[in-house]
């Protein structure tokens, strides 16, 4: 009997990637048939849209008092039962079935292709299984695609304050400048706007100048982060600190003050710039730019910072004396570092503007830098898959708990000051998920026959 | 023409006067010590001449070469590679990314290339990766590179440091103390290995050391400073004898 967990496990374990996405792909097609009968079956009146999570804690009454909560906490509870029913005869048991069966022919048909493709065939099921459990209910699609954003905006902070060492406090700063830049050229070539007029283009052109408009955002944004470039060249720690919260503070005033982009009171008609590109072609863009978004930076920063150059990042983080001595350029790695970081966060801001639809100053404060920032420590600094990770769950708790209401954030600190307190060094602890699971064991690498690796040196 | 021309080097740290008037012409090939007390200003000498410091005053040539308002990478890259008195590895990663790390100027690939992979990153990466597993075959270091350099032991550290140094690609090594802190027998191993580097790698060496007795056997030539000044100048044998020196380590008193 004892055998049995540990047989499990390992064949579970054997199971590769690709047949758990495709399990989860069944499972988004089968709740997109039969969840709404499903869900009202049991009583849970529709499908739940976090997995009963957000449904169960809103049956909680917080406005009158304790004895409300005491008294609301049984019908929280039978919810959150049946949620969970619905969990496992949706999600768990097709995950399971269809990964288990798939397990050898994905196993077989991973081992004839060439290792991109495989790859590209991870990212396509990825991306049709998140289309598809996004698509059911319109809110797990932002949150999808906040997710996306969150997850470019972690990475690439976690190049300043994880990698390189320095306390970056103005992340929210760069993400302003492409999210405005973006904004703006979007709306003023492709929509009919009060300020801006007539669309300068036809329609057409804002499928195909979309992705360049939220590469120029970044430029922009990349410019504005060499003004904590260049002071990082004779500040560190604490005192760069301060130079990023004023470069913060500095861009957010100067968009408050630019009238023709609504000044303080935002600026909207993103949500027109999108309907343009679906007039085009319907399909869900911003999913798509946002997926290759968060491609494209994981690639960049992971290539990077593993690369001889990119390295001197860190060697600047665990002593930069000796790092300019042994002849890395400081400051070019700095330039380098603070343009690619500030460039992401121009590109996550450019999503971010468009997914929301209106953006004022006011959403990019010191507030919204911390959030980053918590991010990159509950996912642990100097490690990319940490970021990912963080940034999802840090944004599913952020939605999910939203019935708490107030309590939602006392929790989330909480948690917060309980992880500084019993393992500082974040989920990831600085590893890569790749050091606990091999990319062969994964099945995105064809396993290597040779045992690699260095031999002992011969006395 | 000498490899290296130090002419009247002053450095002051505000008021305080750390090295004055210091010249040192050092041929290519050359063995040299640079003693004295505590204090004296011997590593503000290799600071000045790495560039971590400005000098107040004076002119630094390395192989024709004025290196006075240059970068410390700059420096390095012109062929001047250092260890420090207090080791200065970059302790949370690997020792074969210490030594990587150490190639930074010998790099011509831009970011792009490291981005996409190009054929030139890949060729230039592995390039780096076997002339740094080399480098610590050469050491009897290479089954540690994968070994993270805080969990190394003294003395293996040293070794790493001074492999990094070697990295570079120098053609002056300049070593600092890099004996502090070893036993007598470490000390024997160290100055074997010293004189052997410099026969494999055809270097120019200047160690800076406080302990007199460790460079005697090995320096053709000595410099000795006190208080910013230099005392004395000769072979190991005027040194021992010349009695500014024994002032200066021993006091008035003396012998």
């Amino acid at each position: 009997m004892a055998q049995l967990p540990r047989r499990i496990r390992e064949f579970l374990g054997r199971i590769p990637l690709l047949a758990y996405l495709l399990g989860f792909l069944a499972a988004t097609g089968i709740e997109s048939i039969l969840g709404k009968t499903l869900g009202l079956l049991i009583g849970l009146g529709g499908v739940p849209a976090f997995f009963g999570i957000t449904d169960s804690l809103s049956r909680l009454v917080l406005d009158k008092g304790l004895g409300g909560v005491l008294l609301s906490l049984p019908s929280v509870f039978i919810y959150f039962v049946l949620a969970l029913v619905y969990d496992v005869l949706i999600y768990i048991l097709p995950v399971f079935i269809v990964a288990g069966l798939l397990s050898r022919p994905v196993r077989w048909f991973v081992s004839t292709l060439p290792e991109w493709l495989t790859g590209f065939i991870h990212m396509v099921t990825l991306f049709l299984s998140l289309w598809t459990w996004g698509g059911l209910v319109e809110y797990r699609l932002l949150v999808v695609m906040y997710i996306g954003v969150n997850i470019i905006m972690t990475t690439s902070l976690n190049l300043i304050n994880g990698y390189m060492g320095e306390f970056s406090c103005g992340h929210a700063g760069f993400m302003a400048v492409g999210a405005y830049v973006s904004s703006v050229l979007t709306v003023w070539l492709f929509t009919q706007d009060d300020v801006f007029g007539a669309p300068v283009l036809r329609a057409g052109w804002s499928v195909i100048l979309f992705p360049l408009i939220l590469v120029v955002g970044g430029i922009a944004a990349a410019i504005m982060g060499l003004l904590v470039a260049f002071p990082s060249f004779k500040t560190r720690g604490d005192y760069l600190a301060i130079v990023t919260i004023s470069v913060n503070f500095i861009i957010k005033s100067a968009i408050e003050n630019i009238e023709k982009i609504g000044g303080p009171r935002g600026f909207m008609g993103m949500k027109g710039v999108l309907r343009t590109m679906e007039s085009v072609l319907n399909v869900p863009w911003l999913l798509i730019w946002t997926f290759i978004g968060v491609l494209v930076t994981l690639v960049v920063i992971h290539n990077f910072v593993s690369s001889t150059k990119g390295k001197g990042v860190v060697a600047i983080r665990e002593d930069e004396i000796a790092a300019e001595l042994m002849s890395v350029n400081t400051r070019h790695t700095k330039i380098l570092a603070f343009t690619i970081s500030s460039f992401f966060a121009g590109i996550a801001g450019g999503l971010f503007a468009h997914v929301l639809g209106y953006i004022n100053p006011g959403t990019f404060t010191i507030f919204k830098s911390t959030e980053s920032l918590v991010m990159v420590y509950l996912g642990g600094m100097g490690s990319i898959s940490g970021s990912v990770l963080s940034a999802g769950i840090f944004t599913l708790a952020m939605e999910a708990l939203r019935p708490l209401e107030v309590w939602k954030k006392v929790l989330i600190w909480l948690l917060l000051i309980l992880l500084m307190m019993f393992r500082r060094e974040g989920i990831m602890g600085g590893k890569e998920l790749t050091d606990f699971v091999s990319l062969e064991r994964l099945g995105l690498r064809r396993p290597v026959k040779e045992v690699k690796g260095y031999a002992p040196a011969a006395d | 023409m000498p490899l290296l021309q130090i002419n009247h080097l002053t450095h002051f740290f505000g008021g305080l006067r750390a090295v004055h008037d210091f010249n040192l012409d050092l041929e290519k090939g050359e063995l040299i010590g640079l003693i004295g007390p505590n204090g004296a200003g011997k590593t503000t000498i290799f600071n000045l001449i790495t560039g971590a410091y400005r000098p107040t005053q004076g002119d630094i040539r390395f192989n024709g070469h004025n290196l006075i308002g240059l970068r410390p990478h700059q420096i390095t890259a012109k062929g001047i590679g250092r260890t420090f008195q207090t080791i200065r590895l970059w302790n949370n990663l690997s020792v074969l990314d210490n030594i990587r790390i150490a190639q930074f100027a010998q790099i011509k690939y831009g970011v792009v290339d490291s981005i996409l992979h190009t054929k030139r990153y890949r060729e230039e990466e592995k390039e780096i990766e076997k002339r740094s597993l080399e480098l610590l075959e050469v050491f009897n270091l290479r089954h540690l590179a994968n070994e993270v350099v805080a969990n190394l032991p003294y003395g293996q550290q040293r070794e790493v440091e001074i492999v990094r140094a070697l990295a570079t690609k120098p053609r002056l090594l300049l070593l600092d103390e890099p004996a502090a802190g070893m036993n007598p027998g470490e000390i024997d191993a160290l100055l074997k290995l010293i004189q052997w580097i410099r026969r494999e790698f055809d270097l120019t060496i200047w160690i800076i050391e406080h302990q007199m007795r460790v460079i005697m056997g090995i320096c053709e030539r000595i410099k000795v400073i006190d208080f910013g000044e230099t005392i004395a100048e000769g072979t190991p044998t005027e040194i021992q004898t010349n009695p500014r020196v024994l002032k200066a380590y021993l006091g008035e008193e003396g012998f």
